[in-house]
């Protein structure tokens, strides 16, 4: 019996513990949702609904881009619905199909796979309602995207990096996931960059399928293997401070460069231990993309297409360096660390001409 | 313990140590060959120090597997203590209050485990099962969208610093195996898991409480995936949902069974547990260190656990056909 108890109020702990790591965000969302009512001036039921899939709701990445989408959604008047595929494309289709079914008057997904979503983005698009990829693109046909600039973004990285080497060195580059659009478009962008630095040995790539830990394992193995890296570059700053943080534990003096402008690593760069960053940022993806969604229900003419700027950050040294170089900078925006903070954070204000 | 030992005084496990020992020379000898910086010191200092959280959490499986069964909950538990950790630093700056609240959700994992599975009646596999997706979601709740910097020296000296140019982290791991190995040779607490893991019927009728025992290990192995939170969450410095999962459990599970310990329980041997962590370890790493594509690293790791286990079934074999010998 005593054990019996002793069992449940274990058990009653843990429940506890859960609730109150969700409870602020309940009271948060339910304080939206009567803002949402008294900003507009209209009832759920006049709004006009967005379907939002998501890949996942753990990520931070995902949920920021879900809480300024839903901020974004108040100030213009429309109501969200939103679904997490739980990584499953599958989950995926289904939520869409759902959609579909509800008849919502747009949708927007972060496709899990970019070639599995394409028929129900197109079914949902048949349907006659306004379906945009967010993110990155898809080959579906009559479907909207609004894209980050993989690609671009880690060329400016690679850049940087090759500029700040003296144009000579060796680097390793820790991709996502082969196969994974993004992360594919930013080793292109890296093997871009470095056909002009032929200087430069790239000595070896490796997937750590955004998993830190795995990107730990391979950073530390490099640094055994070889003892004459000049540089890491990483595609996600999911595992950028890891990185920098064991290169940094080892002592020697190797360049870290990252990828997605996340807070932590704008930081890290301030105190000098990231050479170079792009600043993607969901903030400003999920704001401009529902300003987007907003121009095709309001019927104006806009392109199946749009990209969300990357900004190539670096320290004001490094940028000065690089603007008084003969290198052509003009297709990506440079940032100081603390340009692309307030960036991050001025995302209104940032959109607020782009479609006038 | 229920070991049988040849005339030479060999024991099963120990031929299945030595026999891995042999698979080990073998890689390293060829991992050498092609690149010379694999048999460096610096080299196995790096293994040991990269397969620290999964050698403290291979300790708590061995255990839970001695007495015949498993915790499939260890992946998710590991990154729900680091995030639990990484939740309380944040928000309150108590390093030591984050730690011990790391260590105690775990360990209550593990209490829990063991409650439902001896009160319940219910098998470790699919007990535990339940208690993955528990977990999962109870993660997926506390660290949704949370990005958790660990920075504090307490983390920095456990995760970064060195003595004698030997990992904080391998060093708490070695203190780990050692209390492992005289809480499992040394004490009654050892000596009663491996007899309920050699036959639970006759541990009861000799008078063992199994059920207090079971639940005794399942804790002490939430206590370990606890102390290995915080060796990821200070190696890793930023913590997040994501920070571990099934890869951690399948490699702990893998470093018991590589090392020797049997699945159907009652045998097993930390030396062996520690060997198959290195030997792990060493997979990946040569997989680097041969500019092999990471990606391809979970089929490796399926080759060489396929062939401990197929050594692991020549050694009992052979032993049995000399058993076979010395009574004729």
């Amino acid at each position: 019996m005593k054990r019996r108890v002793i069992a449940a109020i274990a058990a009653a702990m843990m429940m506890i513990g859960c609730l109150a790591g969700c409870s602020s965000g309940s009271e948060e969302k339910s304080e939206s949702k009567e803002n949402t009512q008294e900003s507009t001036g209209k009832s759920d039921s006049d709004k006009l609904k967005i379907g939002v899939c998501m890949i996942n709701y753990v990520n931070p990445f995902y949920t920021t881009y879900l809480d300024v989408a839903e901020e974004a959604a108040e100030e213009l008047g429309y109501e969200i619905i939103k679904n997490s595929a739980e990584d499953s494309l599958e989950n995926e289709v289904a939520i869409i199909e759902n959609y579909i079914q509800q008849g919502v008057d747009a949708i927007l997904f972060d496709a899990v796979d970019a070639k599995g979503v394409i028929d129900v983005a197109e079914k949902a698009a048949e349907a006659g309602i306004p379906t945009m990829s967010i993110f990155n693109p898809t080959e579906a046909e009559g479907v909207y995207a609004c894209s980050y600039e993989h690609k671009i973004g880690f060329k400016g990285v690679t850049l940087s990096i090759c500029e700040q080497l003296g144009g000579k060195g060796k680097i390793c580059a820790i991709q996502g996931s082969p196969g994974n659009y993004a992360s594919d478009e930013r080793t292109i962008g890296m093997e871009e960059a470095l056909k002009d630095y032929p200087d430069v040995e790239l000595v070896d790539v490796q997937a750590c399928d955004w998993d830190p830990s795995k990107a730990v394992e391979i950073t530390q193995n490099w640094l055994t293997a070889y003892d004459d890296i000049d540089a890491v570059i990483c595609m996600t700053d999911g595992a950028t401070p890891s990185v920098a943080e064991v290169i940094n534990a080892s002592g020697k003096d190797i360049l870290v460069g990252g990828n997605d402008g996340e807070l932590e690593v704008l930081e890290l760069m301030n105190e000098g231990q990231v050479a170079a960053d792009t600043l993607l940022g969901s903030k400003r993806g999920a704001w401009l993309s529902m300003l987007y969604v907003d121009q095709i229900l309001k019927g104006n003419e806009v392109d199946d297409l749009i990209y969300i700027p990357s900004h190539l950050v670096s320290s004001q040294e490094v940028l000065d360096k690089l603007e008084s170089s003969n290198i052509d900078l003009s297709w990506i925006p440079l940032a100081t660390p603390d340009e692309a903070i307030a960036l991050c954070d001025g995302y209104k204000e940032e959109f607020a001409d782009y479609f006038k | 313990m229920g070991v049988i030992k040849t005339k030479r005084g060999l024991s099963s496990t120990d031929m299945k140590g030595i026999m891995l020992l042999v698979i080990m020379a073998v890689f390293a000898a060829a991992a050498n060959v092609i690149n010379p910086k694999f048999l460096t010191a610096a080299n196995i200092i790096n293994i040991l120090y990269q397969y620290s959280v999964v050698g403290v959490m291979a300790v708590g499986m061995m255990m839970i597997i001695i007495t015949g069964g498993i915790d499939l909950s260890m992946g998710y538990s590991v990154a729900f203590g680091a995030v639990v950790c990484g939740t309380i630093f944040t928000n309150t700056g108590y390093v030591w209050a984050a730690i011990a609240a790391a260590i105690l959700s775990c360990t209550l994992i593990g209490f829990i485990n063991g409650m439902i599975i001896t009160r319940m009646r219910i098998a470790p596999f699919i007990a535990t099962l339940a208690t993955m997706s528990l977990t999962q979601g109870a993660l997926n709740m506390v660290g949704s969208g949370l990005r958790l910097m660990l920075n504090h020296e307490v983390f920095n000296i456990i995760g970064k610093s060195d003595v004698l140019g030997i990992s904080t982290e391998t060093i708490i791991m070695a203190v780990v195996m050692i209390i492992g190995s005289v809480v499992l040779n040394k004490t009654r607490f050892g000596a009663y898991i491996y007899a309920i893991g050699s036959d639970e019927k006759n541990a009861r009728l000799a008078g063992i409480n199994v059920d207090r025992y079971k639940v005794a290990t399942y804790t002490a192995g939430g206590l370990c995936v606890g102390l290995a939170s915080i060796l990821l969450g200070s190696k890793l410095t930023l913590v997040m949902q994501s920070s571990a999962g099934s890869a951690q459990l399948m490699d702990c599970i893998a470093a018991v069974v590589i090392g020797g310990t049997s699945m159907s329980g009652g045998s097993g041997k930390i030396s062996g547990t520690f060997l198959g962590v290195i030997l792990l370890g060493m997979i990946g790493n040569m997989l680097t260190l041969l500019k092999i594509p990471t990606v391809a690293q979970d089929f490796f790791k399926g080759l060489v656990i396929i062939l401990a286990l197929a050594l692991s079934l020549l050694s009992t074999l052979i032993q049995k056909r000399n058993i076979k010998k010395a009574e004729k």
